[in-house]
């Protein structure tokens, strides 16, 4: 009988402090040839902590990397608390990769704009790097991110690399400053005024807490990017991930398979605001 | 395969059967009620259709608690993960026309688009054979759903109630194995046994008590022209107990967790409900169906409506009336269509 | 495992060993300072067989009246008032009742939330047309699916309660057969309302006169009526007094002690009623028998005590004066029980013994000189009483947690260690005593217990027969005094403008500490919150999910703050569980507090 909910086995090569309360996990696979899954940007795992249970993570590095896989975890459960206890070497467990990706092919030759905050990077960040590896096979590339305060900014050392490129342009900001922050000071949509992008060749990928991401299409609509070439992630509390038990169903579809990814368009169509 | 059965020989098909695989069948409870349950001894089967089963027979197939994997710590740092065992063979002996529907429901849900053999298996594992309900209860209201009493689809075999013996009817090729090792108990049928049964089922249609026309439901919810006056009146009947989802035969949302043991542990799946307020509460706190309100609309628009997308136009409702029996509030299906109704026809009315 | 106190540490110890040391020490405490010395509480949340042997533990074994409940603070002065005027300290009404009632008459109790049975039935009411009057100051489920929503202001329910009787009087529409055959004190009470009127009590409730006319004309005119009170009461006054007018409105409108009528009390603990009529109460025998010579001789020659002692807050402050200096807790933690702060804990370290029996460890259990570790339901057997007087048994389905033992065993054994003569080998064993003992559970023995699937309603018509609605030949009720008093009235200030009413919801006891252990409860209702009526929200500047401080004369808390139009304006509501800081001082009572933005 082939069990859906068995997962691999996955050890932690190394983990990285993002911030106070998110960590990044390296991991392995351990048994067979494959050091990771086959996956998509946007795609995510349901990791287990065994003894309390799973939480679903979308992976946070991109299929170019193809010796260890990442997912980024904030301590807010009993599941993520106990993933942050553990140490290199220990085992967790993963099932997947589940969920829908973004349209990295169908957007190839379009300018792409990124729009994140906080802690909705990860996901984002397994699409980015992605580009960045195939960096022809598309045309200008923005990357805007905003976070509550400067310690609250994740993949710091990323950031400063993909601000030192010269063949994208990276922006960040922060809410509130701090003392030696000598960076922008303000929401994330503030940076709008500060790009022009050409809404009918552009395609914009966002993710965030909910009450950045209203803004944020808002702002972009306004823009005149039209519903369908805005991307985004949608979240509801997950527990089987494969679309079985429920808890993340919005009318007829399920957000663990027919998402995480949606276009503006679609969640337009959907019964139930999100 | 059509033949006669005499009643007083259904109890040695029940120990030939029990011999070499599980057999599950109504048995009656000392308080009168009857239960699908595993059978020990075969005079404890009630084959008499006048009584639904109180639970239906969803338990069997995707369990209330289940264990889905054991984990044992062979090391401080290794983990060995053994699966659920695999499902025996099992005949289902008296299932009625709803659960069956509902239980070939369920099967189309877990088969895509992954196929969760932890449900599909132990389906493929059964034979059924229904069995035709010649006295509705109270309650029930199949007719309106195309859910029975004599629903022929997805039974490996079928028997119906001629008062003083049983019409049986196969309908697979593992129907006929079942009943091939109890030649000696079977008798062609002949045309007066065709008569009786057909007379038996014209008879029973009319002693349905509720018909809740069903269409009017699935119309209105795939419409999204519910008046919201319904939903007020239900929003403060309802009290989120759950009991509609617990019997309901179609419905199977769950929850899944750890049991943790000093040696590892098991992962497990239990039932869940999405009458529950906590159901959709994500780890911020945030709950987009804080509402009773909400949470009856997704109910009702999941049953008739969204569920037809995904299960080739079968609607989430097989009319068997466990939810009108066990909702302490009136809010259970049949309620929800009759006030559908009736806002309706006000508001065309003036 | 059981623990015992060693010079100021505790130690794990055999069940011999701690058994000793509490029935030593009591014979210690009882010998010098004598019976009255000795406190014993019992609990509304265990079975029938633990209060029973509890009481005996304290009565027969060390003589004492000095045995009660929390819910003296609640739901004991119902039932007290219930037993001194109807002549049963119980509900009279069943739960069929309130189905087939033409008329149904709900005071402070949300029974959507609190007691679905009760609800459930209200709905069946409903279908068969009947008309339903709910007085609660919010627009609760019930409210808004009512015939008539009674928008009052906690704690004046007395003036509406008299304002309706005066009305009635005034206009001669009472049941005079029945009062004159069925009831005495009618006059008395009725010179006493001679200051009620409807205006007043609409000046002082918020009621319009004109809608209390109506529901009172309406219930005397019923054929079946039920009235249900509830917690909402209990919260905002002195609930025996208010009991007492609600009776009294229901002797005036005929609906009690008549076919199809009666008063039913909602909310309670599952045993608050077992409890009761096992005796856990100090001022009388098990049986509601009045604690005099001739009915002590009516016992048998059993020695029971015939002491009135003293009552819950009565033995918390012997504690604390130190006329108390042995105290038995069975299934509380006596120290969340703020009102009390005061020299409480300090109180009782001092004193000389501290038994308790707990399921789990608590902040009390941590200062006791013996710990019994108690099992839990389910891991054992016994009865509990409902609120219809419906008796039944709870079979167990678990084993007990290791090294456990259930209530009343431990008693017995505690109580035999003392020299009495208990000789009880199962909880059955214990059920028949208890059917031999108390006249209205004469029948609810074991044996028809086991024949009996739906329990038994005492008392039972025939022997072991399940009981019948409750009528008894010559019954007669009592009128009362059931006056509003100066200060009844709970009042607000420029520094404190709003009237804070605590609530429950479904899915947690009181303030949770048990049931938010359990994690499927614990998603229901994460966190607590203050709803508040829009205009409030605004003149307090704060807004929907804000943090905030509420503020009350006694104390402070933080919460969130959710915005509804359930709420009159100048009222708050907030449910009591798992609320951050300083919850009892807002907890069982309502309390005038402001809402600050933090």
């Amino acid at each position: 009988m082939d069990n859906i909910y068995i997962p691999l086995k996955a050890r932690i090569v190394s983990i990285s402090d993002d911030t106070l309360d998110v960590k990044t996990l390296e991991l392995q696979l351990v048994d067979g040839d494959k050091k990771r899954p086959d996956f998509s940007p946007g795609q995510f795992l349901e990791l287990s902590y065994f003894g309390v249970g799973e939480a679903p993570f979308c992976i946070s590095s991109s299929p170019t990397k193809t010796n260890a896989f990442d997912v980024t975890v904030r301590a807010v459960g009993s599941v993520t608390r106990g993933l942050h206890s553990l140490k290199q070497n220990d085992i967790v467990g993963v099932r997947g990769p589940l969920g829908n990706h973004f349209p990295f092919e169908s957007v190839k030759g379009r300018d792409i704009l990124f729009v994140g905050g906080g802690i909705g990077l990860p996901p984002l960040r397994s699409l980015i790097n992605f580009m960045l590896d195939n960096r022809s096979d598309y045309g200008e590339i923005t990357i805007l991110y905003g976070a509550r305060t400067p310690s609250d900014r994740v993949y710091k050392a990323e950031c400063a690399e993909w601000a030192r490129r010269d063949d994208i342009e990276f922006m960040e900001t922060v809410d509130l400053g701090d003392s030696s922050w000598k960076g922008r000071v303000g929401v994330v949509t503030t940076l709008f005024n500060e790009i022009k992008p050409v809404p009918g060749k552009t395609t914009a990928f966002t993710c965030g807490p909910p009450i950045m991401i209203k803004f944020v299409i808002q702002g972009l609509l306004k823009m005149g990017f039209k519903p369908d070439s805005i991307i985004t992630t949608l979240e509801r509390y997950m527990k089987c991930g494969v679309g079985k038990c429920g808890h993340c169903a919005i009318g007829h579809k399920y957000i663990c398979t027919d998402g995480p990814v949606f276009s503006v368009a679609e969640i337009e169509r959907l019964p139930e605001q999100p | 395969m059509q033949a006669i059965i005499q009643k007083e020989d259904i109890h040695e098909i029940v120990e030939g059967l029990s011999l070499d695989k599980e057999v599950i069948a109504p048995v009656l409870l000392p308080d009168g009620e009857a239960l699908y349950s595993p059978i020990k001894r075969s005079d404890r089967v009630s084959l008499d259709s006048s009584h639904i089963p109180i639970m239906s027979a969803k338990e069997f197939f995707f369990g209330s608690e289940e264990e889905l994997f054991q984990f044992e710590r062979t090391s401080s740092q290794d983990i060995k993960i053994t699966p659920a065992a695999e499902p025996k063979d099992r005949v289902f002996l008296g299932i009625r026309s709803c659960d069956l529907k509902g239980v070939r429901f369920l099967q189309n849900f877990f088969e895509k688009p992954y196929n969760d053999e932890t449900v599909t298996r132990k389906i493929e594992k059964t034979v059924f054979i229904s069995l035709g309900c010649v006295a509705p209860a109270e309650h029930c209201f199949c007719v309106c759903c195309d859910g029975g009493p004599f629903l022929v689809e997805g039974a490996d075999a079928q028997l119906v109630d001629l008062e003083d013996r049983f019409f049986c009817e196969t309908f697979t090729s593992r129907g006929e194995e079942i009943f091939s090792h109890h030649q000696n108990l079977l008798k062609p049928a002949q045309a007066e046994d065709w008569k009786k049964k057909s007379a038996t089922i014209e008879k029973v249609d009319q002693r349905f008590t509720q018909r809740s026309y069903m269409a009017v439901g699935v119309k209105e919810t795939s419409m999204n022209t519910v008046p919201e006056k319904v939903w007020e009146v239900l929003e403060n009947r309802c009290m989120s107990c759950g009991s509609c989802t617990y019997v309901c035969p179609t419905c199977s949302c769950f929850n899944v967790f750890d049991r943790s043991t000093p040696e590892g542990g098991i992962r497990i799946r239990t039932w869940d409900s999405c009458s529950y307020s906590g159901f959709t509460r994500e780890v911020s706190g945030h709950n987009p169906r804080e509402h009773t309100r909400d949470r009856l609309k997704r109910r009702f628009f999941h049953k008739l409506s969204y569920q037809c997308l995904r299960s080739n136009g079968r609607i989430g409702c097989v009319g068997c009336g466990r939810c009108v029996v066990s909702c302490p509030a009136f809010v259970d299906m049949s309620t929800f269509v009759t006030l559908l109704r009736q806002a309706k026809s006000e508001k065309t009315n003036g | 495992m059981p623990l015992v106190k060693i010079n100021g540490k505790q130690f794990e110890s055999s069940w011999e060993e701690a058994i000793e040391k509490a029935s030593q020490g009591l014979q210690k405490v009882v010998q010098k300072w004598g019976p009255d010395s000795v406190g014993f509480i019992g609990s509304t949340h265990c079975s029938n067989e633990d209060n029973y042997l509890l009481m005996r533990l304290a009565r027969d074994v060390v003589k004492t009246g000095n045995i009660d409940t929390n819910n003296r603070l609640t739901y004991f002065p119902i039932l007290d008032a219930f037993h001194e005027c109807l002549g049963t300290g119980s509900s009279t009404a069943t739960l069929k009742q309130v189905a087939e009632a033409d008329f149904i008459l709900v005071a402070g109790a949300d029974l959507s939330g609190t007691c679905p049975q009760g609800a459930s039935r209200i709905l069946e009411a409903l279908n068969r047309k009947a008309e339903l009057a709910v007085v609660d100051p919010r627009a609760t489920k019930l409210a808004k699916l009512a015939t008539y929503h009674l928008k009052v202001y906690p704690s004046t329910d007395l003036y509406w309660i008299n304002g309706m009787i005066s009305h009635l009087i005034d206009e001669g529409k009472v049941g005079a057969d029945f009062i004159g055959a069925k009831t005495a004190g009618y006059n008395q009470m009725r010179k006493e309302l001679a200051g009620s009127s409807l205006s007043l009590a609409e000046s002082m409730s918020g009621i319009s006169a004109e809608l209390l006319k109506l529901v009172s004309e309406h219930l005397v005119e019923a054929e079946k009526a039920v009235i249900v009170i509830g917690s909402g009461l209990t919260d905002t006054q002195d609930i025996k007094r208010v009991a007492r007018g609600l009776i009294n409105l229901a002797l005036v409108t005929g609906h009690v002690g008549k076919e199809g009528s009666g008063i039913l009390m909602v909310g309670g603990n599952n045993n608050t009623q077992g409890a009761w009529d096992m005796g856990a109460v100090p001022d009388r025998l098990a049986g509601a028998m009045s604690t005099n010579k001739s009915t002590q001789e009516t016992y048998g020659d059993r020695k029971s005590g015939s002491l009135i002692g003293k009552d819950y807050l009565g033995i918390l402050n012997g504690v604390v004066s130190g006329e108390v200096r042995a105290l038995y807790v069975m299934g509380e933690d006596l120290l969340t029980f703020t009102h009390f702060r005061n020299g409480l804990q300090e109180a009782l370290v001092n004193l000389e013994l501290l038994v308790v029996q707990d399921l789990f460890p608590t902040e009390l259990t941590k200062l006791a000189s013996v710990v019994f570790p108690a099992s839990a339901p389910y891991e054992s057997s016994g009865t509990y009483a409902n609120l219809e007087r419906r008796v039944q048994r709870f079979d167990p389905i678990l084993e007990p947690w290791r090294d456990t033992k259930a209530d009343w065993e431990i008693l017995s054994a505690v109580s035999q260690s003392m020299g009495a003569d208990f000789r009880f080998k199962n909880v059955s064993e214990v059920t028949d005593d208890i059917a031999s003992l108390i006249s209205s559970y004469r029948g609810i023995t074991s044996a028809n217990l086991n024949k009996a699937i739906e329990g038994i309603t005492w008392p039972p018509k025939e022997d072991g027969h399940p009981g019948e609605p409750w009528l008894q030949d010559g019954w007669k009720g009592k009128f009362s005094t059931a006056l509003p008093e100066e200060g009844d009235r709970l009042e607000t200030s420029e520094e404190y403008p709003l009237l804070l009413i605590p609530g429950r919801l479904s899915s947690f006891w009181d303030t949770g500490t048990r049931s938010s252990r359990i994690n499927f409860l614990a998603r229901e209702e994460i966190r607590s919150a203050i709803h508040l009526n829009p205009e409030d929200a605004k003149s307090s500047g704060v807004k929907g999910g804000w943090r905030v401080r509420v503020i009350s004369p006694l104390g402070r808390l933080e919460t969130a703050v959710v915005i509804t139009e359930e709420l009159p304006k100048g009222l708050a509501y907030l449910p009591i569980h798992k609320i951050d800081g300083d919850l009892q001082q807002l907890s069982k009572r309502s309390v005038p507090v402001r809402v600050e933005a933090f």
